[in-house]
């Protein structure tokens, strides 16, 4: 019996020689296969989700900003609502945002079913209320069967919110190349990329983008050491970040960390989608938030790893295909 | 018997207050929610260990044994989500709403130091992990520095071991200074960013230690906690009351179980006997049904009407009395007046009659009664009224009614057949099978000469002379058996010794089932007829004679004239004394005898020589009886009696003389040797109907004749009479008593009589002597011819 803990002792001691890596001892985790969520509720969600009805116009979308074929986010720097009226942030991707420790850039809803007031009441986005978003959903015979099916008090909007919610709960990217690599499969990477992350843990990136969604897990002051190419001319009060929401002067220019799990996917960067490579991004995070330069062979390493980091959501690979780059899936 | 049974409310009423006590009671264990201070002990247990969690996790963070915030998040999302539920859970209850707030507020304090540990962390651990890299990249490129660059380094690791030593601070704010004047800012900037993150992160970790979560999470607790004991307690007392009563509850309930059980048995004995008492009744129930159904059944098919009335009103009748009435249904006569029933002559009479059952309360003796029917029609009813008390004390009069009429009308033909019966002048008669008389008519008494009553019992055939047994009572008997009329006649001497031919005729009278229950014979009396016939037949073969006899004198007259006229002749040329001279003058006498006798069968038949003209009859008579006095037998007086005042009659003298002259010669020729009287009579009489109608069929005459006034010639004597058969044939031509008699004198007599529309009448008897009365016609005319 001894004999056989000493020898499973010592087994696992040469397995994690042999795979070289021990993940609780990683910054980055890799992705749960699922958090819980109701799977029929995830489906009306999904219904609500695509439907254009919940906008003033009847044109937009949860998903036309959050393009669930394009990495869960749109390809501009501030997404175009009702009527091509412009928005002021860049639409951060939906894909993992159940796993962010708040909601919007400045964090201002804890929950994925608090966040679904703002671009619904946002004259810029869906501009709408809910009494008109309910009586839509009770004109159709559809939605009120299925409410009713599911909810015992039918269409109301803490039911449209946690369908939805739970929908945003199901698109969750798992089973990356990387997250493969970090439950050790050594051949999941190649050396560059491992080399890349090797980098990316080096310069200090990690202190901020890490746990399993790479990011989305604390707030961040932007522009630590430097805040020269931070500021967007786009909306000066964007740029203030959680200041908006908490008041305090510690807050200005604080944002919650972007997750970078998709990051390869979602151009462009930053708050205001000011910076249109990732290289570039790099460049400026590094002079701001790490107070040094990177060399340009670091930066394409780095890029190298982040493209392993997108996983895969129903059966598609999210990685950058085509000319443009963009992760597509059907 | 009787069965007191208490109310069940008074069983089930303590049960009920216990009830209501237990229900009480148990509700206010249920409203004890322990489980709910269990949760919330529970949650704030679990607050305080999340408490700890994260300060773990914030030490593992600092000391880099952990490398990414994801747990730190967790720990902080689920803190939030218990703080969530705690807030929800203590929502009601506002005495502890402060700490509640306390708790929140320490969660939000943690909350806070926690990101700005994240934030913190974040920026210093580059710095630290950079620094070393650069003061080596730095002694590379200014060794001449190597030494001060050597004791930062050190001074910093010992800083970040201790960093409340603020002589290594200062020195290392210098440092910062030198570096900055040195043209190392990127040095001077990563260090200034070590010392004031440092404190930060230290602060933070401070704060997130002190926000008192724990404190304030305990402080709840032990409220809680306190509560719980006391609502435990409070709940074991409320449980120990519960159980109590519970207890007394069963304790009762078994109590009533078992008195309700023995109340169960006495029931059951009881409810045998009222099964027993309920059999027995709807026996009885049954019978009376049965009973009344009979009595209805009864009252219906009985023939007679029943009915029932109250204040002269009808209240019952049954389908005989609906039917007597000629209803179609109760209705149309129930509640109507009894009295509209009766025939309105008798309307007084049945009031009365009502009246008295109903104050006497006896029934009123059988009554016929004429009723109405609805149509208005009368039927006879025999009525019987019988006063009674019905079952609800009230009086009531029962009628029974029985339709007589047919018995009524029956029994008027009968009265009618049989008044008929005895007013028809056939003896009719009725004998049983053996012949024996059960009833007899008037002119079958007439008959018999005896009175019905006498008759009743005897044998019909003794009632003829005859005797049972004999030939005609064994005729009639076998032809009764066969079925048949008998018919037949005979002669027989009733009860006063006269003579009856009697027709007889019986039939037999046959039941249903065809035996001979009685024999109805009918008599006609055909003595009369019989004698009438043989009078007839008489009188036919007289007239036949009158006839004959006529013809042949009057012939024979003519001749006689011949005879005497040349006898004359020859008698006148011939000389008296002479032989041939008597010769002829016996020749004349026998013709003149011849012509008396020619003279009288002309009178008989009524064709002789006849001058009618008024005569005095008294005068006639005297003239002829003096004539014949002289040619009386010595010994015979004749008295006369004739009234001078009687009228005149119209006839011819010499016939009227003919008949005297009879009349007197046989009277006298009817006295024996001793001699006798003879009366001559004349006077006026009256004479009715029914004398003349006598008198006629004594001696039938074709003339009608009216009563009134007659002149009667009797001539009456005290001769030897004449016998019945005598009587009879008395007027026959050549019926003779005498030797030499020729058997004309009375048969002229009457053709005389009759010639002059007279009539005849003979009282004679044997020994008794003779009385010949004649009856004339007055004459119209006054003057006498004589």
């Amino acid at each position: 019996m001894l004999a056989g803990l000493f020898l499973g002792f010592a087994l696992s001691l040469v397995a994690s020689a042999a795979w070289g890596i021990e993940l609780s001892r990683e910054p980055l985790q890799p992705i749960p296969d699922r958090i819980a969520y109701d799977a029929a509720k995830a489906r009306l969600g999904e219904s609500l989700f695509f439907d254009p009805r919940l906008s003033r116009d009847g044109r937009v979308s949860c998903a036309h900003c959050h393009d669930l074929h394009t990495g869960g986010a749109d390809d501009k720097a501030v997404s175009l609502g009702v009527r091509e009226r412009r928005g002021v942030r860049n639409a951060p991707t939906v894909f993992n945002a159940a796993l962010n420790i708040a909601q919007f850039w400045d964090g201002r809803a804890r929950t994925l079913e608090a966040q679904i007031d703002g671009p619904l009441h946002n004259p810029r986005e869906m501009d709408m209320s809910w009494s008109a978003v309910l009586d839509r959903l009770r004109d159709d015979a559809s939605y009120r069967r299925r409410f009713e099916r599911l909810y015992v008090d039918g269409i109301t909007a803490a039911n449209v919110r946690n369908a939805i919610a739970e929908f945003e709960r199901s698109l969750l990217t798992p089973g990356s190349r990387f997250d493969r690599y970090l439950m050790g499969d050594e051949t999941a990477i190649d050396a560059q990329e491992k080399r890349g992350y090797a980098l990316f843990k080096r310069y200090g990136c990690t202190a901020c983008h890490q746990g399993s969604n790479v990011g989305g897990n604390m707030f961040q002051r932007l522009g630590v050491f430097e805040s020269s190419g931070l500021s967007s001319n786009a909306s000066e009060s964007a740029d203030l970040g959680r200041f908006l929401v908490t008041g305090k002067e510690e807050d200005r220019h604080v944002f919650k960390v972007p997750s970078l799990r998709l990051v390869v996917c979602t151009p462009p960067y930053l708050h205001d989608g000011s910076r249109k490579n990732l290289t570039s991004t790099i460049q400026l995070m590094a002079r701001s938030q790490l107070g040094r330069e990177i060399p340009r062979e670091d930066i394409a390493a780095i890029i190298r790893f982040l493209r392993t980091l997108p996983g895969r959501y129903r059966g598609c690979e999210l990685t950058p295909k085509g000319e443009d780059g963009r992760c597509r899936c059907p | 018997m009787s069965l007191s049974v208490r109310p069940y409310a008074w069983y089930i009423l303590p049960v009920f207050f216990l009830l209501v006590l237990m229900g009480g009671l148990f509700w206010q264990v249920q409203q004890i929610d322990i489980e709910r201070d269990q949760r919330l002990s529970m949650s704030l247990e679990h607050i305080a260990t999340l408490d700890n969690q994260v300060e773990e996790n914030m030490l593992s963070l600092s000391l880099r044994h952990v490398r990414h915030f994801d747990v730190l998040g967790e720990l902080l999302n689920e803190t939030d989500q218990v703080l969530a539920r705690l807030r929800e859970d203590f929502a009601d209850e506002p005495q502890w709403q402060e700490d509640v707030h306390a708790l929140a507020e320490s969660v939000r304090q943690q909350s806070a130091a926690a990101d700005a540990f994240r934030r913190s962390m974040g920026v210093l651990r580059n710095s630290e992990r950079y620094l070393p890299q650069w003061i080596d990249a730095y002694i590379q490129e200014n060794p001449q520095h190597r030494e001060w660059l050597l004791a930062l380094r050190a001074d910093l690791f010992q800083w970040l071991a201790q960093k409340d030593d603020r002589r290594l601070r200062q020195r290392l704010e210098r440092d910062i200074r030198r570096a900055r004047e040195m043209s190392m800012p990127v040095l001077a900037r990563h260090l200034t960013t070590i010392l004031r993150y440092s404190e930060r992160v230290e602060t933070a970790m401070q704060q997130a230690i002190d926000c008192g979560i724990v404190e304030n999470a305990g402080v709840l607790l032990q409220r809680v906690r306190a509560r719980h004991m006391r609502l435990m307690h409070q709940q074991k007392v409320q449980r120990i009351w519960l159980q109590g009563l519970t207890l007394l509850c069963l304790v009762y309930l078994l109590g009533l179980v078992i008195s309700r059980q023995r109340m169960a048995n006495r029931l059951r004995e009881s409810n045998s006997r009222l099964i027993e008492m309920e059999r027995r009744l709807m026996r009885d129930l049954a019978e009376k049904a049965q009973a009344e159904a009979r009595y209805h059944t009864l009252l219906n098919t009985i023939p007679d009407g029943v009915g029932v009335h109250r204040h002269g009103r009808w209240l019952y009748l049954n389908q005989a009395a609906l039917d007597l009435f000629h209803a179609s249904s109760a209705e149309e006569l129930i509640g109507t007046e009894v009295i509209e029933r009766v025939h309105p002559e008798q309307r007084e009479v049945v009031l009365e009659r009502i009246r008295k059952e109903v104050e006497q309360g006896s029934p009123a003796p059988l009554m016929l009664q004429r009723n109405l029917r609805l149509d208005g029609s009368v039927f006879y009813g025999e009525v019987q009224g019988m006063p009674f008390v019905d079952v609800d004390g009230e009086g009531a009069v029962l009628v029974v009614v029985r339709d007589v009429t047919a018995r009524i009308e029956a029994e008027e033909a009968s009265r009618r057949l049989r008044v008929a019966l005895d007013q028809a002048a056939e003896g009719v008669f009725i004998t049983d099978a053996e012949g024996k008389v059960i009833y007899a008519n008037e002119a079958c008494s007439k008959l018999t000469g005896l009175r019905p009553e006498h008759m009743l019992g005897r044998y019909a055939s003794e009632l003829r002379g005859g005797a049972p047994g004999d030939m005609t009572y064994r005729e009639i008997l076998d032809s009764m058996r066969a079925g048949k009329t008998w018919e037949g006649e005979f002669t027989f001497l009733d009860a006063q010794g006269r003579q009856h031919t009697v027709v007889r005729k019986v039939s037999p009278v046959v039941n249903e089932l065809g035996e001979v229950k009685y024999h109805v014979g009918m008599d006609f009396d055909v003595t009369e007829e019989r004698a009438l016939r043989s009078r007839i037949e008489h009188t036919q073969r007289l007239e036949s004679l009158g006839i004959l006899a006529g013809g042949i004198a009057h012939d024979f007259n003519n001749i006689l004239m011949a005879i005497m006229g040349n006898a004359c002749m020859a008698r006148m040329q011939v000389q008296e004394g002479t032989e041939l001279h008597e010769c002829l003058r016996r020749i004349e006498k026998a013709s003149e005898r011849a012509a008396d006798l020619c003279r009288q069968m002309l009178a008989y038949s009524g064709k002789g020589h006849f001058v009618v003209r008024p005569i005095h009859l008294p005068t006639l008579v005297r003239e002829i009886s003096d004539l014949m006095k002289v040619s009386m037998r010595a010994g015979v007086r004749l008295h006369r009696e004739l009234a001078q005042d009687t009228p005149m009659i119209d006839g011819d003298v010499a016939q009227l003389q003919q008949v005297v002259l009879n009349l007197i010669t046989n009277a006298n020729e009817a006295m024996g040797e001793e001699g006798g009287e003879i009366h001559l009579r004349i006077e006026r009489v009256w004479l009715s109907e029914e004398d003349i109608q006598r008198m006629r069929e004594f001696c039938p005459i074709d003339a009608e004749l009216p009563s009134g006034e007659y002149v009667l010639l009797q001539v009456r004597d005290t001769g030897c009479g004449m016998d019945e058969h005598t009587r009879s044939r008395l007027f026959e031509p050549f019926f003779t008593t005498k030797f030499t008699g020729r058997g004309l004198g009375m048969s002229a007599v009457l053709g005389i009589v009759r010639s002059h529309r007279g009539l005849l009448w003979i009282d004679t008897a044997p020994g008794k002597g003779t009385s010949f009365s004649i009856y004339f016609p007055v004459s119209a005319k006054k003057t006498p011819s004589v």
